[in-house]
């Protein structure tokens, strides 16, 4: 990165006031990369249920970390970050050693496998829809790390269903704008946010 | 036809405030209502099913399903992200009754059904009421009926119906069920 092109970042954003817990972008993922029942490369998560002013609902995965723990932690060096700041592994290369899961701020790895004495197949995590190190769009990368939707010019599975806009995913500069266009314009012109009790009938 | 030129407030039959029925009175009775004789008035005044029904009963959707539950609950994924039938209460109300989160409890309805489902502790419903999501069938009063599916039909997730307990009560128009306006008791299992 040292010429002086701009490289884009890619980058999730998850906005905590549209997001309303459907786990449609849980589905889609499971669903578009053929995942096992349990293993949850993207989770929704809801604290404080039904306390005003105090529940938060936000969709987490994989945030694909700009210095990013796993790979620093990782022994035997199966991670490597894309010049787009998406952070993938090699699953061939991975010993499912879990120090990944440790690291990991938000509990992103997923080991799909199980073995006698606590041992754990190789990891499985968010790809943000950009396959693996196999060659792209072949039937290896398909079966190890689902779907390359980003070779494709495609949106990753997640955001393009879900139905609130809450979920954005791209270059993090027009991820930024999109939240600052919808931060400038709450409260007058088009309603950007969903309403909820307090705006209907105050605290 | 309108039964109220202006629409009006007419307390639900089950009434969590009975001293508000003698006020706010429900319809007189309509006979051959769709071929059925149906009860308003004389349903809401028999007694004050508060006394033994104190707690509201309030039946809807879960935002992760989107039909009545039957494709829903045969999607491995969906069934995963709801695998049972449950009944939101507060903490508070639970406590009262001695039920603890993750456990199982009876809903008692005023015409003498019953459910058992697991408890979910949630501040989302106020101690007065509960909420039970109408997704799930194949179990009746605690008994698993899900042998009865045909064959390769039974979908991933089963659970007592909420339609099981909730109150009796029509549209005056419409004959549609009254779901959402009912009472209930609780009671651990």
């Amino acid at each position: 990165m040292s010429s002086n092109v701009n490289f884009s970042r890619m980058k999730f954003y998850c906005d905590e006031n549209r997001c309303i817990h459907c786990d449609g972008c849980t589905v889609a993922c499971a669903e578009a990369h053929e995942l096992p029942v349990g293993i949850n490369r993207r989770k929704v998560v809801t604290i404080n249920e039904g306390k005003q002013g105090q529940e938060f609902t936000l969709s987490v995965a994989c945030m694909h970390c700009t210095d990013a723990p796993c790979e620093e932690v990782c022994p035997v060096d199966c991670f490597y970050i894309r010049e787009d700041g998406i952070v993938l592994h090699d699953k061939d290369k991975c010993i499912g050693c879990a120090y990944c899961l440790y690291a990991c701020p938000f509990g992103a790895p997923q080991f799909p496998k199980d073995g006698a004495f606590g041992t754990k197949g190789v990891m499985d995590k968010c790809t943000m829809c950009a396959g693996g190190p196999e060659e792209t769009n072949s039937a290896k990368e398909r079966e190890l790390y689902g779907q390359n939707r980003i070779a494709e010019g495609k949106v990753p599975a997640c955001a393009a269903m879900c139905s609130t806009k809450a979920l954005l995913v791209g270059d993090a500069e027009e991820v930024s704008n999109i939240f600052r266009q919808r931060v400038m314009s709450a409260g007058h012109g088009v309603q950007s946010a969903p309403y909820g009790w307090d705006k209907a009938y105050g605290k | 036809m309108q039964p109220d030129a202006i629409p009006k407030h007419r307390e639900p039959l089950h009434s969590p405030r009975h001293d508000l029925t003698k006020d706010y009175v429900s319809y007189p009775d309509k006979k051959n209502h769709y071929r059925v004789d149906t009860r308003y008035a004389s349903e809401q005044g028999k007694q004050d099913w508060s006394k033994d029904f104190p707690i509201n009963l309030i039946t809807g959707r879960l935002v992760n399903m989107n039909g009545a539950g039957i494709e829903n609950r045969a999607s491995k994924y969906l069934a995963a992200l709801s695998p049972e039938m449950f009944c939101d209460i507060n903490p508070d109300l639970a406590g009262q009754h001695g039920i603890r989160d993750g456990e199982m409890m009876w809903i008692h309805s005023p015409q003498g059904t019953k459910i058992k489902v697991k408890a979910k502790y949630s501040y989302s419903v106020t101690p007065d009421r509960v909420f039970i999501p109408i997704h799930f069938a194949g179990v009746m009063e605690g008994e698993d009926k899900s042998a009865n599916y045909p064959e390769g039909t039974k979908p991933y997730a089963i659970g007592e119906s909420a339609n099981t307990v909730t109150n009796y009560g029509y549209d005056i128009i419409t004959q549609i069920p009254e779901t959402k306006g009912g009472l209930c008791r609780v009671e651990r299992a």
